[in-house]
């Protein structure tokens, strides 16, 4: 890692010097100019900065706002200061100028896009935040939810490591037990439904960042109530970008990627296995008789460096009356495990016409999404970390006698496999180890995804009350996919999944979804200045399906399908045995997962949804300082029974502008902004389990869970589901104080806000009473989880003159998260002990979610565990369930992000660093690769971690395994640089070179840090991203 | 303005749809998989699913499960009552340190152990299978669905039984408290309820004397009957042995005349647990010698499980190289289930010195070569790698590989040979799963428990009790024994030798204060995972703990004395 970042910081400064040295501009002959620059309200603006117009030649605004500059005579200075209009003013021969700048309107203006609606941002009384991500920003990122990394605080961002690009977003950390804790994603006025369809990542993914004008987060309950029984968990509200009034705009960007992975496994090499080896068993032993002579690293076989690239067009304009956009992009993303990869061509539209005088406004959008995705069988990493160093990737053994069509040549087609030969047969060994090349070598699945959505808005404002406005949105969201998967024959996976005779066979899904919506609203909003008083009403309804359906064609059957053509029932093998391949096992006539469409329907399903709301909103400002928002909505789900099926969510907030307050006058020149906002409100959470929990149902069995009808047919047994008819409302009220602060003229500006966030009637899918449903687990209302936190954010730009901005964040959020009420009971969660169950961790009253519950270690001098030696906690002489230990949490106790950006004429640098501190990890894959007892089993040797300590069998309950995860990420570093105004101003083009992920810094010895599940398994690591990019617009 | 005119026209509609949208929230169920109770079919296909409940781990195959957290393989019914009353035992253990597996072969369990767990919600949720079966026919007065009734009772008598005699102490609840909450309820109390429920149904005669093949009739009801009695003393603490005696003759009277001697036991042992053993289901085609008086049916391909005949196949199978897999008519062996020495000392001498066929497909001892009875070279291996889990080297069980179940068919004459092939190949399939019936509860049991009655109860006569172990000898090639069986000790060998691998040794150890506390035997590898000698095994393992998992979500449940 060191030296990763040395050489990035010497390549950094001798590019920057070469740079330099060709852009700084030559002297020229010139006069001496002063000045003053102030505002309107006389005030001195520090640091504004007083620009020669067409050269890189400044200056900036001292402490009293007084500048000095050299220019020729008739220049023209192009004044400008954050937050105020830049202004051209020409020289004229004079040497003393007085500058009076005028205030942004735009900035005075600023709007907040809200659920249904928006509002200056002055006015905002919730906790919101707003992602307005520059061309910097939008180039950098490769998806959305990498642009939410780090934005504000208390939204935590875990990105998975694959090409698809799915990622897990928790806004304050989650309000659900096991109920969904993602937001809501409304994109354009359209709530996209949280189901990922087959093939895809999360919704976030499809959605290109370049095309995005703006993201809002809504934090607080006061903020999210508007969107009801589905904010629980906050709401990200995205807005694309729209037409544009005069000449088309054109904006290309082309990026160029380079990932490798950040870290892998750490084994141990051929060399030092081979020692282990003999060393345990010894140099005679029957295991040492497996050891090779090869040394392969074969993480090193599975994964690579990858390159990728994505390309975006879009034109922006006005045809005739109706601004348009169309925007097109392609990205070809190849995982750094070999392949793995996706491409997606995406196009879209956007109108916004307006008529009758303005008085009807339309906004039409669509888009549509091609996504094809290539996966790789991610069962290779675990298999690539055990795998033997020693011996060869391929054997290629040939088969005397192979039939004459060449099928079967090679045994295993030619891969080095665990298996024995006896009596005349081949056994691949059952439980052992598979070749992690031959695995991915010989297993294909892709997917073809197609997916469109969008929404017709239409605004009419009143002729007679131009207050008045009413608003109909209809929206849609249509996915359709395909998803196939074949296996070579003669492969490991054939042989083991068809016993022992190679027939490869395939699978194919297929899945549709749609989700269609009606919205309906009138807004009434109004200022009587006469009285000071601002109103603004809004009333609405919403109506919204969801429907699914699909069907598995499982040729996954005995017979299987021979992908390799001419099988031979009987091939000799070198040793005069015979591959066991037996043609007669195709089960004729019998719908062994054969037939999709065979009469009880089992290889169809589908399901749909039904969300009803009602929902009102008033926002009521007094004197341009008092500010109050009421909301409340009703929630109606098909998935409750009648009588718990309505919920309604109520929610009040109050904002106070100090810093407009007759008192606070003295202080407008340093202070620009002082709001406190107090907010309390109630959401609710319907997302759990299946369609019809409360609703008794039954399933009839598949082939192969028949049971005889004594009369040589069979009785297709009907299982009674399991269902809960008391299922109910998940409610979540949260009190939430906020004060706003911003200092000159908001140069410095942020906030702070603590929260409270009680969850009742939590929902969660967990072990049902036994004997009390057909199933051992059934979603149910539990009981009570509390949170609450701390946030604080700051922006400042500590230097700001003619040639160098430096602009800073920080944000920090603290987080408490408690279950307070489970009657008494406790569910073990979490697995991760592997094999045949077992739970890591535990929901308790008086503790996090998702805890620990662990035996405690006990350690000899040296500091090293002893095995099977654990803490007897309660002294009875038994380690049993009673000495576990509830300790730690998956879950940071606090998160940081730290950015920083600087500009230095036509260059820009910045960087951002993300910390996470009190998240805890079970160490699964560390634990498994740490025991010595599967070194040698199913005539097989097996590889382990090079680590500092081996178990002889896994110590799965042991708190050794449980290690503090707390880390530093930086997610990026960049540097770009902006050509303005290239041939006669027609052409802005910008190139930037990154990287992301470049380093983290932990005590956690695992492959990374960041697993939102609390249990490390053998994840897909995530990768180190190079970048260089290129954007231009004319 | 007519665009304006539209719009209102929109905007009324809109607000009309409000109201009528309402009724959208009713959606019914539109998934295809889903039946409810007006399909022609739901009543047979329910009573179906009592008996999959069993059969099969899941609905979708072997690979599923409605056991949520736990392997579907290692938590399927049959395979946990083989794991449960088994490997704790002196007949056999699971030579893989798998995870849970290995505390209940070295008799070192604790309630946080995942199969305790698995079996008490499998049996739960198999009861709760049958109390829905029950609850949606209440209604139903007509004769057929009676005697379906009286079926599902009868399995879920089976499971609760199983809850009594595993964990003491069950959750409880009926299709009449549906709705509520579970209860703890008593052993002794359950007892008297399972009790009640199968006297009900077979002093009524409210199930078929004769069923369908496949499913449980009244000779099944009854032999369940007598196990409960036999039980008597150590389920409620009350001496039931006459009760036991009595069930037996009614059982063994409606089987007279028919197989081996009259008896009604099948003349050859074997065909029992093999291919064959449908003809000797009840229902099967051999209704002389239908000796299989409780069993549940599998087919390779349509019935099929991780648990059940397959599992007991393919693992007694041994490692690839020496017992030729097709032989036993399984495509896979797991090499993972050996005997003990004490179960092998239980057969006196090699195969080919003792007439006892019952031991005939073993593979005993520690020698370096020999044969099958199909003539195919066989060998004992070290297993003592497999066994890093325990210290010091279990591997002197390692040999002893106990077949008792295959996938064979019976020869033309049906004397007791096997069909092999001319050549010497098998004649019957080689399957994936099993197609073998799994024996639950077979006359040959009933007979020894009529002798057993007499040995502890001192109730019936003393010949009659000699004359039916011997009888039961008998029909295994086996010498008549003289009065030396009518002991204890003689007894629990000779159901050891009958009955093995058929999940019913830990109740018959502890039944007769064999099994744990003072008066235990000391076996090999029991009630320590690192001295293969064995210890003793604490008494309160007599009964395994209420899973941790149950007394977490039920806090006012009591878990059982010594955990």
């Amino acid at each position: 890692m060191k030296n990763l970042c040395f050489h990035l910081n010497r390549k950094f400064w001798i590019t920057m010097a070469m740079l330099l040295s060709f852009v700084l501009p030559s002297a020229a002959q010139k006069i001496t100019v002063t000045g003053h620059v102030a505002d309107e309200q006389g005030e001195d603006l520090i640091g504004a900065s007083i620009l020669e117009k067409g050269t890189s030649n400044g200056a900036a605004a001292d402490l009293d706002g007084n500048f000095t500059i050299s220019v020729p005579s008739n220049a023209v200075l192009v004044v400008s200061y954050v937050g105020y209009d830049p202004m051209e003013v020409p020289v004229n021969g004079q040497t003393h100028l007085n500058i009076v700048m005028k205030q942004n309107a735009t900035t005075l203006a600023e709007t907040v896009v809200i659920g249904y609606g928006s509002v200056k941002k002055s006015d905002a009384t919730g906790s919101v935040a707003v992602i307005q991500p520059d061309d910097v920003e939008a180039g950098l990122a490769t998806s959305v939810q990498d642009m939410l990394v780090g934005q504000t605080p208390g939204v935590v961002v875990t990105t998975a490591g694959g090409p698809s690009g799915s990622a897990e977003i928790r806004i304050r950390g989650g309000a659900s037990l096991s109920a969904s804790n993602d937001p809501l994603i409304v994109l354009d006025g359209v709530p996209l439904s949280n189901d990922t369809p087959l093939g895809m990542g999360s919704p976030l993914s499809m959605i290109n960042p370049e095309s995005i004008e703006s993201m809002t987060i809504l934090k607080d309950a006061s903020a999210t109530a508007i969107y009801g029984s589905r904010a629980s968990n906050g709401v990200i509200i995205i807005t694309t970008k729209k037409g544009r009034a005069g000449k088309p705009q054109v904006t290309f960007t082309a990026n160029f990627y380079i990932d490798h992975a950040r870290k892998l496994n750490d084994v141990l090499d051929a060399g030092q296995f081979t020692n282990l080896i003999t060393e345990k068993f010894g140099a005679e032993s029957a295991a040492a008789g497996y050891l090779g002579s090869e040394s392969i690293d074969w993480q090193k076989e599975i994964f690579r460096t990858s390159f990728s690239s994505d390309y975006s067009l879009s034109v922006a304009g006005t045809l005739g009356k109706v601004p348009y956009r169309v925007q097109g992009s392609f990205t070809n993303n190849n995982g750094i495990m070999k392949k793995s990869s996706m491409n997606r061509a995406t196009l879209g539209l956007t109108l916004t016409p307006k008529f009758f005088d303005d008085h009807l406004s339309i906004t039409a959008n669509a888009k549509g999404y091609y996504v094809r995705n290539n996966w790789a069988q991610t069962g290779a990493i675990g298999q690539a970390v055990s795998y033997n160093p020693t011996i060869p990737i391929r054997t290629n053994e040939p088969i005397v006698g192979g039939d004459t069509n060449g099928a079967f040549q090679y045994l295993f087609n030619g891969y080095n496999e665990p298996y024995t030969i006896a009596d005349g047969q081949v056994n691949l060994e059952n439980n052992a180890t598979y070749n992690p090349v031959a695995t991915i070598s010989q297993y294909k699945n892709y997917s073809n995804v197609w997916r469109s959505n969008g929404n017709l808005q239409i605004d009419y404002s009143f002729h007679f009350l131009p207050e008045l406005h009413a608003n109909l949105n209809l929206g849609y969201d249509v996915t359709k996919g395909d998803d196939y998967y074949i296996v070579d024959a003669n492969s490991h996976m054939a042989w083991k999944d068809h016993n022992n005779y190679g027939g490869g066979y395939q699978n194919h899904q297929y899945q549709f979804r749609s989700n269609t919506l009606l919205e309906f609203y009138l807004n009434y909003k109004k200022e009587f200045e006469a009285a000071s008083q601002m109103l603004d009403v809004t009333a609405g309804y919403t109506w919204s399906r969801d429907y699914a359906d699909g069907w598995n064609d499982g040729s996954s059957s005995e017979a299987g399908m021979a992908t390799t053509p001419g099988l031979s029932p009987a091939i000799v093998g070198p040793d005069g045995f015979i591959l066991n391949y037996n043609p007669d096992r195709n089960l004729a006539g019998k719908p062994f997962k054969a037939d999709q469409n065979d009469e009880s329907g089992n290889y169809h399903w589908a399901n749909h949804l039904q969300l009803l709301s009602f929902f009102g909103r008033v926002n009521y400002g007094l004197l341009d300082r008092y500010l109050l928002t009421a909301t409340v909505r009703g929630d109606a789900t098909s998935r409750f029974s009648k009588n718990n099926r309505w919920g309604v969510f109520p929610a009040v907030a109050l904002a106070w502008r100090i810093d407009q307050e007759p008192f606070m006058q003295r202080a407008q020149g340093v202070l620009s902004d002082l709001k406190l906002r107090l907010g309390w409100g109630e959401t609710g959470q319907q997302a759990v389990g299946g369609y019809y929990n409360y609703l008794a149902t039954y399933t009839p069995a598949q082939p192969g869970s028949f049971y005889t009808n004594g009369v040589g047919g069979w009785y297709i047994p009907y299982f009674p589901d399991g269902y809960n008819p008391d299922l109910k409302w998940e409610t979540t009220a949260t009190w939430n104080v906020g004060l706003d602060f911003g200092f000159m003229n908001n140069r410095i500006n942020g906030s702070i806000e603590w929260y409270l966030r009680d969850t009742r009637d939590l929902l969660s899918d967990v072990v049902v009473l036994a004997g009390a449903s057909t199933v051992s687990k059934l979603p149910q209302n539990i009981g009570k989880m509390r949170n609450y936190g701390v946030e604080f954010n700051i922006n400042a730009k500590p230097i700001v003159t003619n040639d160098f901005t430096w602009t800073l964040s920080y944000n920090v959020g603290w987080n408490h998260n408690e279950i307070t009420d489970l009657g008494g009971k406790t569910f073990e969660v979490g697995g991760g002990f592997g094999g045949t169950g077992g739970n890591c961790m535990i929901q308790k009253e008086g503790y996090p979610a998702y805890s620990f519950n662990l035996y405690q270690q006990i350690y000899d001098a040296q500091g090293n565990p002893i095995e099977g030696a654990y803490v007897d906690q309660n002294a009875d002489g038994v380690i049993d369930a009673k000495d576990r230990v509830i300790r730690h949490s998956k879950d940071p106790k606090v998160t940081m992000t730290f950015g920083s950006n600087f500009r230095w004429k036509k260059w820009d640098l910045s960087f951002a660093l993300r910390a996470s501190i009190g998240n805890y990890i079970y160490a699964s894959a560390l634990r498994s690769g740490s025991s010595l007892d599967g070194l040698f089993r199913n005539n097989q040797l097996s590889n382990v971690l090079d680590t500092d300590f081996y178990f002889n069998t896994n110590q799965n309950e042991s708190d050794y395994w449980l290690r503090d995860a707390s880390f530093l990420r930086c997610d990026n570093i960049t540097l770009g640089y902006t050509f303005d105004n290239l041939i006669n101003d027609h052409l802005n083009l910008r190139i930037f070179a990154g990287v992301q992920n470049p380093f983290v810094i932990t005590k956690y010895k695992g492959l990374d840090p960041e697993e939102s599940s609390g249990v490390d398994g053998n994840n897909y690591p995530r990768a180190t991203t190079w970048s260089l990019g290129i954007v231009a617009t004319f | 303005m007519n665009f304006k005119k539209y719009l209102m026209i929109g905007a009324a509609v809109a607000g009309l749809g409000m109201t009528s949208c309402v009724g959208d929230l009713d959606l019914k169920p539109n998934d295809p998989n889903l039946v409810d109770t007006s399909d022609p079919n739901f009543k047979a296909n329910s009573l179906a699913m009592c008996y999959a409940g069993i059969a099969c781990s899941g609905i979708s195959g072997p690979g599923s499960s409605y056991v949520a957290d736990l392997d579907p393989g290692t938590s399927a019914y049959l395979r946990l009552m083989f794991t449960l009353n088994e490997f704790c035992t002196d007949e056999c253990v699971w030579i893989w340190p798998d995870a849970g597996v290995s505390d209940i072969v070295a008799c070192t369990w604790g309630a946080n152990n995942g199969l305790l767990q698995g079996a008490y919600y499998r049996l739960m949720g198999h009861i709760a299978v049958c109390n829905q079966f029950l609850l949606n026919t209440k209604d139903d007065t007509d004769a057929e669905t009676q005697e379906m009734r009286a079926e599902a009772r009868v399995l879920r008598a089976y499971s609760y039984y199983n809850m009594m005699d595993l964990f003491g102490a069950s959750s409880f609840c009926t299709e009449e408290t549906n709705g509520q909450d579970p209860t703890q309820i008593s052993r002794a109390d359950l007892y008297k309820w399972v009790e009640s429920e199968l006297k009900d149904i077979v002093d009524n005669k409210l199930i078929s004397e004769n069923p369908v093949y496949g499913r449980v009739g009244l000779d099944g009801a009854e032999a369940l009957l007598a196990r409960l009695y036999l039980n008597g003393q150590v389920f409620s603490g009350e001496n039931r042995y006459a009760d036991c005696q009595k069930r037996c003759d009614n059982i063994i009277a409606r089987h007279q005349g028919g197989g081996f001697e009259g008896s009604g036991l099948a003349e050859h042992w074997h065909y029992l647990f093999s291919l064959e053993n449908k003809n000797y289901m009840p229902g099967g085609a051999n209704k002389a010698e239908n000796e299989i008086l409780f069993g549940i049916a599998f087919d390779a391909d349509m019935t099929q499980s991780y648990g059940g005949p397959t599992f007991i196949i393919s693992s007694t199978i041994s490692n690839t190289h020496y017992i030729p897999r097709q032989n036993y008519g399984s495509s896979s062996e797991w090499s993972c289930l050996r005997g003990c020495a004490e179960m092998a000392a239980r057969f006196p001498g090699a195969p080919e010195e003792t007439q006892d066929v019952r031991d005939d497909l073993w593979f005993k001892g520690v020698m370096p070569a020999g044969k099958d009875e199909a003539g195919n070279k066989w060998d004992a291996e070290d297993y003592s790698d497999r066994f890093v889990g325990f210290t010091g080297a279990w591997a002197t069980c390692g040999g002893n590989a106990i077949i008792k179940f295959t996938g064979r068919t019976a020869n033309a004459a049906k004397d007791g040979g096997w069909n092999w092939n001319a050549d010497g190949t098998p004649g019957w399939p080689v399957t994936t799963f099993s197609s073998t019936d799994q024996p639950i509860i077979r006359l040959a049991d009933v007979y020894l428990m009529w002798a057993e009655c007499y040995v502890n109860g001192q109730v019936g006569e003393r010949q009659k009790a000699l004359d039916y172990i011997n009888l039961v000898r008998r029909r295994a090639g086996a010498p008549n024994t003289d009065s030396q069986s009518l002991t204890k000790q003689g007894i629990m060998d000779e159901r050891s030798r009958e009955l093995y691998l058929e999940s019913t040794r830990r109740t018959d150890l502890v039944r007769n204060g064999m099994f744990a506390g003072p008066t235990q035997t000391i076996w090999q590898y029991k009630g320590s995972i690192s001295n293969n000698a064995g210890t003793r095994i604490a008494a309160h393992m007599n009964l395994y703990p209420i899973p941790q998992a149950v007394l977490n979500s039920q806090p006012g449940f009591k878990q059982n004395p010594g955990y």
